[in-house]
């Protein structure tokens, strides 16, 4: 007998529940993996409408750093590669203590999670806006404070080193820092209560009992934690755009910055700005493979 | 014993300084926006600094909100809203759709296809800027809000904490009304749909707040000031009032309030969703 293709047991409907989703993915997921791949292989300037098969010269260019975007790039990848290790120890840690602190209250613990959480809810262009007022170098308030306290003359803050990074640092864990938190709440809450009381007979201290239960148990949250602030800060882009515009100097161009501008923002040459996107993505999927593998070795 | 107790209270009420101290320094960010956006413009760079305004004004509102050609904010509402709110209403529909049949069905390649689209999950984003813009070009959508609303469609995540939630619903219910003569359809829209209540409005919250919130893919598509949403706009009004720091603040605050009221209300289920998949929509 034949089977039916259409109607409620035919063969085809599963396939067409998935269809509208597989339209979608087709066109914006699946197929501009490769075309990005092969634009990344051709001269493709926008501005002067040239489209020419290169082959992997653009790679070349970058590895030999043989023009000025191709310098930059690593420049910006460096930038980049700092804000990660300034960055990521404070989202991860600060992070555990507010967790750590919220847990530890009675009362108020949804009230405090809102507090830590709302910023998260803000879009980066207004963000950028309110801490560029408060880094503000004449008239700012954290200047206003360190002068009135501490007698500190005004800071430059957001045009010179090391203030600009600071200045990013801060807005971004100000920023983000409540998704992380989240999760070390919820993972502290899946610890089971019967460890801890057990600790209690066994008269462990405070520090016994976190070094020994609660760190242990919060292991695989961490794991996704810290690949997911690596991932997060690898694509700084409006914080570095809009306070510091990738000053001073170019010393606040992050990857992301730079790729937008080469294939945006100025330049407008999407080939080589296109190889810069597979390479920085490249580098990406390795440094997540080696933290998945630091992480999971020891165990 | 006492010394045990008052141990105890102490530890109990540093605790609390603590972290109302560190709350109000979170909280203070967003109070200076507000308390600026009220000032007259040479109140808010004056020392000493004025913590709270008085009288409070309302001048800079009227500025930004009385410029509807160079700063068209309502504008800008009006499509953050219409993009937002048709991407998480879409997005819910494909989601579901897809969800269903993975949850549900039996069909060749299913797993296969299944691990396949999550394992996009883990290309980095970065690779998908220009390609896509090229497509939108191609469409004709650049400048238009529906390059905001429709590549993001093809997002795995949805699906994939839509199934998580799909496949604890018990299948007796599915049998039982199959019994009945319910088609596929009608199971779905009158089973499980209804039970995934919280599960549809978690999706739909994260992917609201997600897309009202971009930047950087809204700042590509769209360029003319009557077609941007309100994060973009925000660049629009410092390109124009970038040291007006009473106007650029209540034109932050315009932006913000709404999705801060939203955020406050929602949370809950962005921590539900968090739970419900073993993380967030990030």
């Amino acid at each position: 007998m034949k089977k039916k293709l259409f109607g409620d047991k035919g063969l085809l409907t599963p396939y067409l529940y998935l269809l509208p989703h597989a339209v979608f993915f087709t066109i914006f997921a699946f197929y501009p993996v490769f075309k990005g791949l092969w634009i990344s292989l051709h001269r493709w300037d926008v501005l002067s409408g040239e489209k020419s098969f290169v082959g992997f010269k653009n790679y070349i260019d970058i590895f030999l750093r043989r023009n000025v975007p191709a310098q930059y790039y690593w420049e910006a990848l460096w930038n980049t590669i700092q804000f990660v290790i300034y960055s990521v120890p404070f989202l991860v840690g600060i992070a555990l203590i507010l967790a750590l602190l919220i847990n530890s209250v009675k009362k108020g613990k949804g009230f405090f999670r809102t507090v830590f959480f709302l910023p998260t809810a803000l879009t980066v262009s207004v963000v950028a806006v309110i801490w560029r007022w408060i880094f503000n170098y004449e008239s700012g308030l954290l200047n206003y404070i360190l002068y009135s306290l501490f007698k500190i003359k005004n800071i430059p803050w957001l045009t010179q080193q090391p203030g600009a990074w600071i200045s990013i640092v801060v807005t971004t864990i100000w920023w983000t820092v409540g998704w992380n938190m989240i999760y070390f709440i919820i993972g502290l809450q899946n610890i089971p209560e019967e460890l801890y009381e057990a600790a209690k007979i066994d008269g462990a201290s405070w520090w016994q009992t976190f070094r020994y239960i609660t760190l242990p148990s919060l292991k695989p949250i961490t794991l996704f934690i810290f690949v997911t602030t690596v991932i997060a800060s690898f694509n700084l882009f409006g914080q570095s755009q809009l306070m510091t515009g990738g000053g001073p100097g170019r010393s606040t161009v992050t990857v992301m910055l730079h790729i937008y501008n080469e294939g945006f923002g100025t330049n407008l040459r999407m080939g080589s700005a296109s190889a810069m996107a597979y390479l920085t993505a490249l580098i990406m999927i390795i440094v997540t493979f080696i933290q998945v593998r630091f992480f999971t070795r020891s165990e | 014993m006492i010394n045990h107790k008052l141990k105890k209270i102490i530890l109990n009420i540093s605790l609390y300084v603590i972290i109302i101290f560190l709350g109000i320094i979170w909280i203070f960010p967003i109070y200076w926006m507000f308390i600026t956006s009220l000032k007259p413009e040479y109140e808010t760079i004056a020392w000493p600094v004025k913590w709270i305004p008085y009288p409070p004004i309302l001048e800079n509102y009227l500025k930004i909100l009385g410029n509807p050609v160079d700063t068209p904010v309502f504008l800008w509402f009006k499509n953050s809203l219409i993009a937002a709110f048709s991407y998480s209403f879409l997005g819910l529909i494909v989601s579901t759709l897809a969800a269903y049949a993975f949850s549900r069905m039996k069909f060749p390649g299913r797993d296969k296809y299944f691990w396949f689209l999550v394992s996009f999950m883990t290309i980095p984003g970065i690779i998908y800027l220009i390609p896509n813009y090229l497509t939108i070009n191609t469409f004709g959508w650049v400048d238009d809000i529906k390059s905001i609303i429709f590549p993001g469609l093809a997002s795995v995540w949805g699906i994939f904490m839509l199934r998580q939630y799909f496949i604890t619903i018990p299948y007796e219910l599915d049998e039982s009304a199959k019994i009945d003569g319910a088609n596929s359809f009608y199971i779905l829209w009158k089973i499980i749909i209804p039970l995934s209540k919280p599960a549809l409005l978690t999706l739909g919250f994260m992917n609201f707040l997600s897309n009202w919130n971009d930047y950087l893919w809204a700042l590509i598509c769209l360029s003319s000031p009557e077609k941007r949403t309100l994060p973009v706009g925000i660049v629009t009004l410092q390109g124009r009032y970038i040291h007006f720091y009473g106007t650029m603040m209540a034109g932050a605050f315009l932006v913000s309030f709404p999705a801060i009221i939203l955020f406050v209300f929602i949370q809950r289920y962005y921590i539900r969703g968090v739970i419900m998949t073993g993380f967030g929509g990030r």
